[in-house]
């Protein structure tokens, strides 16, 4: 029996189980735990039973293979959903084997029914933990992973501890494994996990050698502090992490690109450098890394560019600037990754593209060609590709493009059809296609107005012309003549109502109109759409202006029949409000100004209620994730207690540059710091960040930043965090000067007064000296018979500058300062700072 | 990242399923399996809607769009919904249990998972792939038998691929070190008949697992004991034209890539030279057929490749990983030399009747005479309203395999030829009755006529690989390098 496997008589997961005659029962489905025939269960006992005679013979069994062949049998049952729980004693005893094969199916076995039977899986913890203590790192490993599997809150107990010794295996694969297991535990039982303080370790082991246990440390940690919108983050841990990234596997660097767009650079030039480091990740077939280095790209572009009002270099790039050449530089990767992938990843990427154009219209423009609908493409495919076609078209290939749309408009696929109409209209609403572009677009509608064969083609046309008319009212004439023959075979409803609102819209160029008109009212118990009635009202209203004489009477009935209907509360009260309009004012000519008011004529290329520009903005900060896929927050399909805010660190940025002093300090990063030569980034993880495990709280801050990050940083560190740092060469014109102090507010000024000297300078060249010597420059200064004055300047690495007013009373010798912080806010430990410097330089 | 991960066969059956997550307050598998299935309706029986949630426009836009009408009128398209869509389920959508299941399929099998947060699609749709890829390597051969076979080895390789719903060790080479048992290769019934190329190897040599033999102390034994020095290597073509109805070429694009599945034993290093002259970037004149340099728009590469000499003398240095793995992709645009020519006509009847239709076509193969286009298929699709169609063919004595036939249920004309030689014209007319008068209208329901084709041995491109070897030279290691050119057609295109 044993030696069957694998003849065809051995059950397969998910395969018809072998004495299942029973022909009504979908195979896979059949063991689920839905009532099955009686008959049914006796045989899957008996089955179980001859599998437990089985596992008995295994401890006599020498074959190694036919060991292993009673065990795949048991887990084969087990894959099939039957429930083989019985066994389970019998599959404990062959825990102890040193057969990995035979332990991995245990395990599985194990960690598959810990749950269900609770009290038989705590007796195997001690096997488990002993082997979380075994020679071999694999069995270390897969013991542990088992044991945090196990999903049983009591047995945190015995967990912690073989958890806490695997952190520090010299093994990566038992570390990788522990860490792990530490989210399995925090997700069993906070409580536990608190006293544990694993977050602490999980900080420190960031600096791990191995690739992989970092990126398990950062996947935990952004989960756990997910409330806080993810791992807390900090300069040193950044840059650390962006120096390594070539050592991460395809799917790990993708954590660490993940966080760089929560990151908020120190200043502009660190901002090019991380799109420098990263940028050889655009030449890689890892679409996930690509998307994700355009992610942290826009994201650096928001941090750098320059906003309006704000008063950087002139020169220097704006955000939108800055992000149109992201998106440009991005382009060509993005299509080579749609065109050469999997039809999956393709449909995914498109949404994606889609989202960039929105971003940055008419960078895609001159790739439009690959975004042509192929014959072999799934429908969903097709479906994007025609929608961001619309959005491709300007005057140079819009000729194309509509002329391939049209092409689809006959697809035996209705949604195509019906997309590929409406992509036309956009591009007309949008006004992109040039010169003529409209009308030829609306006499392409026109045509299709006439396809009786393909009824949702016809109807999805009026419905555009429709949009079209309210948006270039100039073509009413042009489209009048086919509408009231195609009111007579447009069926679908929304058809219907678009071209008897064309009817009223077009009325002075329709000689037949309101006798069209009069039939639908004549039969208006028969219309079952309430669109339908009101677009009838509306255009009805619309037509009497236009001939009051012919409409008059029609018009009376139809407001009776409407007032009377009661079916729908919209209808009925618009009704009435036609009523009420034309019957009070006295001169026609004002109902006549607040109907036909041209004031919903458009400028710009939506309407009012298709107004998305806070949904993309609110979707553009939620690009690459299944926001981009379904077009809609984040709210909206995920649980609240999934939902993880985007939360930008540190908050203390743009701060000086303290590390600018200390070279590198991981000599393993030298070859990326030899790509951008002295400007190379400084990995500056302090070695002594790490604060004392043993802080009171449980919650230290392990690499200058706390993981409770909403509170203030800790005290401990608020001095070296906010450390002065000046440039040594600063360049700033009197003119600079002047209207740079002019764009302080006095009161936003620092005032020092009569600070006591213990002499007064001799000449203001030996204070200018002395001052140089700290990075403080003079602007001018001068000598007058009581007292010196000096104009200073300085700037710090993060590029604020301070501007100084400094008065030295010769007799008694006292020092006044104003200081101004331009750039950013006022810092009161950092004016100080200035203000010791000054000092300082004065011989105090 | 995931919440579970599963794979399911063709009808629906879970062949492998693992759990990652649970939510809280549910309990286990028979609820998990229903809404697997669940899922795979969803899937086979797509209606064009996701289920979705609220505030999620799943009608493709349509339904916002249909607001449309004067005065803020509401239009809304209360008809569309009733009526039937089809189409192909995407691969990302909402289930009303409030995950968002992902899906790829392979040869038949969905490969699928669920998630409750808000992870990045392009992550675990390549993570879905990657484990697709990773089970081929080891099987052998992607089928529900060999998943079936070899569900043991399966799941121990899930198990270090995903650590609770997080992607853990991915590349087949690494995984090695981690795996025990077996495979069990299942003969592949028929190969899908991709090469008919006696100078190549069979092309079931490809479908050999990565790791042969385990040894009775379960560990590995080396590679090269048992196995051949071998290297196949694949630069395959896919073609996306489009003609007008006079023969005019509308659109045209090429997505290439080198493919290659390394069997070498110790993993030497390779070089792989491409053409010198080849640019990257558009053809300034964005026509590159009268230019002597080749040009691509943008070519990517696998993560393995160094690039240092990629710059200078186009040459690509890397160490294979072990399974299949594609070292770059290319893309181009503009014109180049399309291999085969379509030339159809529609003619209303001598004898004057209104309701029959003769419809020719011509295809032109413009390939050298000693190539040939392989397993060749062109669909006609006709008017609805067609009630019968006899087809003649006219065709030379070379081509092998002419059948053609109209099939009424789906109102189409299909062409085959096993065999259609380089340099010949084959014709095929049809005399089609219509159940109605001919209008323009009818006419306009004719096509697009779609052809799908192989040509071994031929690439169109003037991509070419000038040299691949072992960077080190190696006395005494004589691999066997396996190399073909493969033109495909991915979109091959004619309107009417």
């Amino acid at each position: 029996m044993a030696s069957t496997y694998p003849n065809s008589n051995m059950p397969v997961p998910g395969g018809p189980p072998p004495t299942n005659g029973h022909p009504g029962m979908p195979p896979g489905a059949a063991p689920s735990s839905t009532t099955p025939p009686d008959y049914f269960t006796e045989s899957r006992k008996g089955e179980v039973n001859e599998l437990r005679a089985l596992l008995r013979t295994f401890g006599t069994e020498k074959d190694r293979n036919r060991k292993r062949d009673i065990m795949k049998k048991v887990i084969a049952y087990m894959t099939l959903g039957i429930d083989v729980s019985r066994l389970f004693t019998e599959m404990m005893l062959a825990i102890e084997t040193r057969d990995l094969v035979i332990k991995k199916m245990v395990y599985l076995f194990l960690c598959n029914y810990a749950e269900t039977h609770p009290d038989l899986a705590q007796m195997c913890t001690n096997t488990l933990v002993k082997d979380c203590g075994n020679e071999d790192p694999m069995v270390r490993g897969l013991a542990l992973r088992a044991l945090c599997s196990l999903r049983l809150p009591q047995m945190i107990e015995y967990t912690s501890e073989p958890l806490r010794k695997s952190l520090q295996d010299g093994h990566a694969y038992v570390r990788k494994t522990g860490v792990m297991g530490i989210l399995k535990m925090y997700h069993l039982n906070q409580e536990e996990f608190d006293k544990a303080s694993f977050n602490d370790i999980l900080y420190d082991m960031l600096r791990d050698p191995d690739s992989s246990v970092v990126t398990n440390c950062i996947l935990v940690l952004n989960e756990i502090m997910a409330d806080s919108g993810g791992m807390a983050l900090n300069r040193a841990v950044m840059l650390h992490l962006l120096n390594r990234i070539h050592e991460f596997s395809e799917f790990g660097i993708l954590s660490v690109l993940d966080l760089v767009p929560r990151y908020i650079p120190a200043n502009d030039d660190e901002g090019f450098q991380i799109m420098n480091l990263l940028d050889p990740v655009l030449r890689t077939a890892n679409a996930g890394a690509v998307v994700a280095t355009i992610r942290a790209f826009l994201s650096i572009a928001d941090a750098v560019g320059k906003r309006p009002g704000d008063d950087r270099d002139p020169d220097s790039p704006t955000v939108d600037d800055l992000k149109r050449q992201v998106v440009v530089r991005i382009k060509a990767p993005l299509v080579t990754l749609i065109a050469s992938s999997s039809n999956e990843l393709a449909y995914v990427l498109l949404k994606y593209a889609d989202q960039l154009i929105d971003l940055c219209p008419g960078i895609f423009d001159d790739e439009y060609r690959q975004f042509y609908v192929k014959y072999s493409d799934p429908t969903h495919i097709q479906h994007s590709k025609v929608r961001i076609l619309a959005k491709l078209a300007n005057p140079q290939s819009a000729p194309d493009i509509v002329s391939e749309l049209s092409e689809l408009v006959a697809n035996v696929d209705d949604t195509m059809g019906r997309i590929a109409v409406r992509s036309m209209c956009s591009i007309a609403l949008r006004d992109s296609g040039g010169e003529g572009a409209v009308e030829s677009i609306a006499m392409r509608l026109v045509e299709m107005l006439d396809l009786q064969g393909i009824p949702h083609v016809s109807s999805e046309a009026a419905v555009s012309l429709a949009s079209l008319v309210r948006r270039h009212p100039s073509i009413a004439s042009a489209i009048s003549a086919p509408l009231p023959r195609a009111l007579k075979y447009v069926t679908e409803q929304s058809g219907k109502a678009a071209l008897i609102f064309l009817i009223g819209e077009c009325g002075e160029s329709i000689i037949e109109a309101p006798y069209v008109l009069e039939k639908v009212i004549d039969s208006y118990e028969n219309i079952t759409d309430d669109p339908v009635k009101t677009s009838l009202l509306a255009a009805t209203v619309t037509l009497f202006f236009k001939r009051p004489s012919e409409v008059q009477s029609m018009l009376g009935r139809l407001l009776k029949k409407a007032t009377d209907d009661v079916s729908s509360q919209d209808n009925h009260d618009r009704a009435l409000f036609y009523y009420r309009l034309l019957r009070s004012s006295p001169d026609p000519s004002v109902a006549k100004s607040i109907i036909t008011s041209k004031s919903m004529a458009m400028s710009t290329d939506h309407f009012a209620e298709e107004d998305d520009t806070e949904l993309r903005a609110a979707l553009m900060n939620e690009f690459n994730t299944l926001c981009t896929i379904y077009r809609c927050k984040p709210e909206n399909f995920i649980d609240e207690e999934n939902l993880v805010k985007f939360v930008k660190m540190p908050p203390e940025h743009p701060l000086p540059r303290e590390e600018a002093a200390a070279p590198v300090v991981d000599p393993g990063v030298n070859h990326i710091s030899d790509q951008f030569g002295a400007a190379a980034i400084t990995d500056a993880l302090p070695s002594d960040a790490v604060a004392p495990a043993a802080a009171p709280s449980g919650e230290v801050d392990l690499l200058g930043f706390g993981d409770d990050f909403g509170s203030p940083p800790p005290a401990v560190n608020t001095s070296s965090l906010q450390t002065l740092s000046l440039k040594s060469s600063v360049s700033l014109s009197g003119d600079e000067y002047q209207s740079k102090w002019g764009e302080v507010a006095d009161t936003d000024a620092v005032v020092v007064s009569a600070l006591p000297l213990r002499a007064a300078p001799v000449s203001t060249d030996a204070v200018e000296g002395s001052l140089s010597a700290f990075n403080l420059f003079t602007m001018a200064s001068g000598e007058l018979p009581t007292e010196f004055k000096f104009f200073l300047y300085c700037q710090e690495e993060a590029g604020g500058f301070y501007l100084i007013q400094a008065v030295v009373q010769k007799a008694p010798a006292s020092l006044s300062l104003t200081v101004k912080s331009h750039g950013y806010q006022n810092d009161p430990t950092k004016v100080n700072q200035v203000v010791e410097l000054i000092k300082t330089s004065l011989g105090e | 990242m995931i919440v579970n991960f599963f794979i399911l066969s063709p009808r629906g059956d879970t062949i492998i399923a693992k759990t990652y997550r649970q939510k809280s307050n549910s309990s286990i598998s028979a609820h998990e399996r229903s809404h697997t299935e669940a899922f795979f309706r969803k899937v086979k029986f797509w209606d064009g809607v996701a289920p979705g949630t609220p505030g999620m426009d799943t009608t493709l836009g349509l339904k916002s769009g249909a607001n449309t009408g004067g005065g803020g009128m509401m239009m809304n398209g209360e008809g569309k919904k009733e009526e039937k869509k089809r189409g192909d389920a995407p691969p990302v959508f909402v289930m009303p249990d409030g995950y968002s299941y992902m899906h790829v399929k392979r040869n038949g099998l969905i490969f699928g998972c669920a998630t409750e947060k808000n992870v990045s699609p392009v992550v675990v749709i390549e993570l879905l792939s990657k484990i697709a890829k990773v089970f081929k390597d080891y099987c052998g051969t992607l089928s529900e038998e060999s998943i079936r076979k070899n569900f043991i080895l399966l799941y121990e390789l899930l198990d270090e691929l995903l650590d609770y719903g997080y992607p853990q060790v991915t590349q087949t080479e690494n995984l090695k070190a981690f795996v025990y048992n077996e495979p069990i290769v299942v003969s592949k019934v028929a190969d899908t008949g991709k090469m008919i190329n006696p100078k190549t190897a069979n092309a079931s040599a490809v479908h050999k697992p990565v790791i042969s033999s385990v040894d009775t102390d379960g560990r590995k034994t080396s590679l090269s004991t048992n196995q051949k020095n071998e290297i196949f290597v694949d630069i395959l073509e896919r073609l996306n034209v489009v003609f007008s109805n006079n023969g005019y070429v509308l659109n045209s694009t090429i997505d290439g890539c080198i493919q290659m599945k390394s069997y070498l034993a110790g993993n030497p290093q390779l070089r792989l030279a491409l053409n010198e002259d080849l640019t990257v970037g558009k053809h300034p004149s964005g026509n590159s057929a009268y230019s002597t340099t080749t040009f691509v728009d943008d070519i990517n590469f696998n993560d393995c490749v160094n690039l240092s000499e990629w710059e200078h003398g186009r040459t690509l240095s890397f160490y294979p990983p072990d399974g299949e793995f594609i070292v770059l992709n290319y893309r181009m645009t503009g014109e180049f030399k399309a291999p085969f020519r379509i030339f159809p006509s529609i003619e209303e009847a001598a004898d004057g009747s209104n309701n029959k239709l003769e419809l020719s076509l011509h295809v032109r193969a413009e390939i050298p005479d000693n190539h040939f286009g392989a397993n060749v298929v062109i669909e006609i699709p006709v008017p609805n309203i067609t009630t019968g169609a006899s087809c003649s063919v006219v065709s030379t004595p070379t081509a092998v395999g002419v059948h053609a036939e109209y099939v009424q249920k789906e109102k189409k004309i299909v062409w085959n030829l096993k065999k259609f030689p380089g340099c010949t014209e084959q014709t095929l007319r049809c005399k089609l009755s219509l159940g109605g008068v001919c209008t323009s209208q009818v006419k306009r329901e004719f096509g697009p006529i779609n052809m799908n084709f192989e040509i071994p041995m031929y690439n169109v491109s003037s991509l070419q690989v000038r040299y691949l070897k072992i960077a080190e030279n190696m006395p005494g290691y004589t691999p066997y390098r396996w190399v073909r050119y493969v033109t495909q057609s991915s979109s091959y295109v004619c309107r009417l």
